[in-house]
């Protein structure tokens, strides 16, 4: 026994190693289980707190110039608005001659971001808001002009989101005006990839993506992004689109969280 | 003596990547302090220093948020700093150019390792692109280690 004591302090950088490699393994490999989801949001607590002081420092700095932009953005959506209420109206009295019920209610809730992670690159951020306000893991975030995420991790005042920067994030989306579906995953800075989408089907330049509605995270006909490049192999019977997303992701100051949304009802 | 040696100066660099990356950031791109640190650490003080003060930082970096692979930053830090303790041990028989291209070399890999499961996909379709996230990951937080051996030289021999 004394011998083997002996040996462990003599091959201790060896030992610290076989340790710290089983540890991190067996971490790799329970990310999911409902301690590990326990103790990671506790931990995101305790940091948000220590965040918070330098993120209000930073918003400071950038108050002026951030309310002179959401002035004129106000008077635009305003202008927008006012346009959208006569065509809303308009198309309530369509839908009601052709007895078309819309049962879409979505229920957003703004947030503002307050953590960007630690990593070389970024993949998700932590918000000011969570399970106190409603937050719920899987649900979607978006900025103001588009998809950009889901919650995968939710403390009672703050939680996670996960951006479609990060590896394992996957978004069934649609083409418009094709009617196209495939799967999107990122590519790198602001593109995305969706492959496997049939040869047959017309994609132009410019063409809309939207999330599909065929998940059960995201609601149906939110915004992604726009098609800027599609690539049609002679050899395979599908094809690859590129995707710009609309969300810039270096930029994210404030997001709103999907709390409640019901599916489109097709009948 | 620990508390100055490793405990303090661990403790600033983590909170000095966690309040101050994002300020040096560049289009997602953001230095790596800590690894830069670990790194010092195995080879100025041994193999077994390193290993335990990456693993520890990259349990915190990864609580610190972290949307999947929790687990990975202490793994990667964990396998830097030991493949760095050789240099530790072997600092008094090495050239200073290959001592220098060595850690540079173990810079890389640790990268290479972090880029190979974050950019997977890009990796599968486009390998010029996958390459050039590599470098430029690599390659900013390089500058920032290189920018420090002008103040504190990581050869043990080269005071």
């Amino acid at each position: 026994m004394r011998n083997f004591f002996i040996a462990l302090v003599r091959h201790k950088d060896h030992v610290a190693f076989l340790f710290s490699f089983i540890i991190s393994i067996s971490l790799l490999l329970s990310n999911n289980s409902p301690r590990m989801l326990v103790v990671r949001g506790a931990a995101l607590q305790v940091f948000n707190i220590i965040y918070s002081p330098v993120s209000w420092t930073k918003s400071m700095f950038i108050v002026e110039e951030e309310n002179k932009l959401l002035k004129e953005r106000i008077f635009l959506l305003t202008l927008q608005n006012e346009k959208m209420s006569a065509m809303a109206n308009e198309n309530s009295n369509l839908k009601t001659m052709l007895n078309f019920k819309d049962d879409t209610d979505l229920d957003i809730l703004p947030a503002k971001v307050i953590n960007k992670g630690m990593h070389p690159n970024l993949l998700s951020v932590s918000l000011n808001v969570g399970a106190n306000d409603g937050v719920k893991i899987n649900q979607p975030a978006l900025t103001a002009n588009g998809v950009i995420g889901k919650v995968i991790e939710v403390g009672k005042n703050s939680c996670i989101v996960q951006l479609m920067s990060d590896l394992n994030y996957r978004l069934s989306v649609k083409m418009l005006p094709s009617g196209a579906t495939g799967i999107l995953q990122w590519l790198h800075t602001d593109y995305c990839i969706v492959n496997e989408v049939p040869k047959n089907v017309k994609i132009e330049i410019d063409d809309t993506v939207v999330t599909s509605g065929f998940s059960n995270i995201y609601p149906g006909g939110l915004p992604v992004g726009k098609v800027v490049a599609v690539f049609d192999e002679r050899w395979s019977s599908q094809k690859s689109v590129h995707v710009q997303i609309h969300s810039d992701l270096g930029g994210l100051q404030y997001l709103f969280v999907i709390i409640k949304a019901e599916p489109y009802d097709f009948n | 003596m620990i508390l100055i040696k490793f405990i303090l100066p661990s403790l600033a660099i983590f909170f000095f990547q966690f309040l101050f990356s994002e300020i040096l950031s560049i289009s997602t791109i953001r230095p790596d302090f800590p690894i830069i640190y670990v790194m010092y650490i195995a080879l100025r003080q041994g193999r077994f220093q390193g290993v335990i003060i990456g693993f520890i930082l990259g349990i915190f970096i990864d609580l610190a948020g972290v949307s999947s692979y929790f687990g990975l930053t202490p793994l990667t830090y964990s396998i830097t700093a030991y493949i760095t303790g050789i240099l530790h041990i072997k600092s008094d028989n090495l050239n200073h150019y290959y001592y220098t291209a060595s850690w540079i070399a173990i810079l890389f890999f640790h990268f290479l390792i972090f880029s190979l499961v974050r950019y997977q996909t890009i990796l599968m379709s486009d390998i010029l692109l996958f390459s050039i996230k590599w470098f430029s990951t690599t390659a900013y937080t390089l500058g920032f280690m290189l920018i420090l051996q002008l103040i504190y030289n990581v050869n043990p021999n080269k005071v």
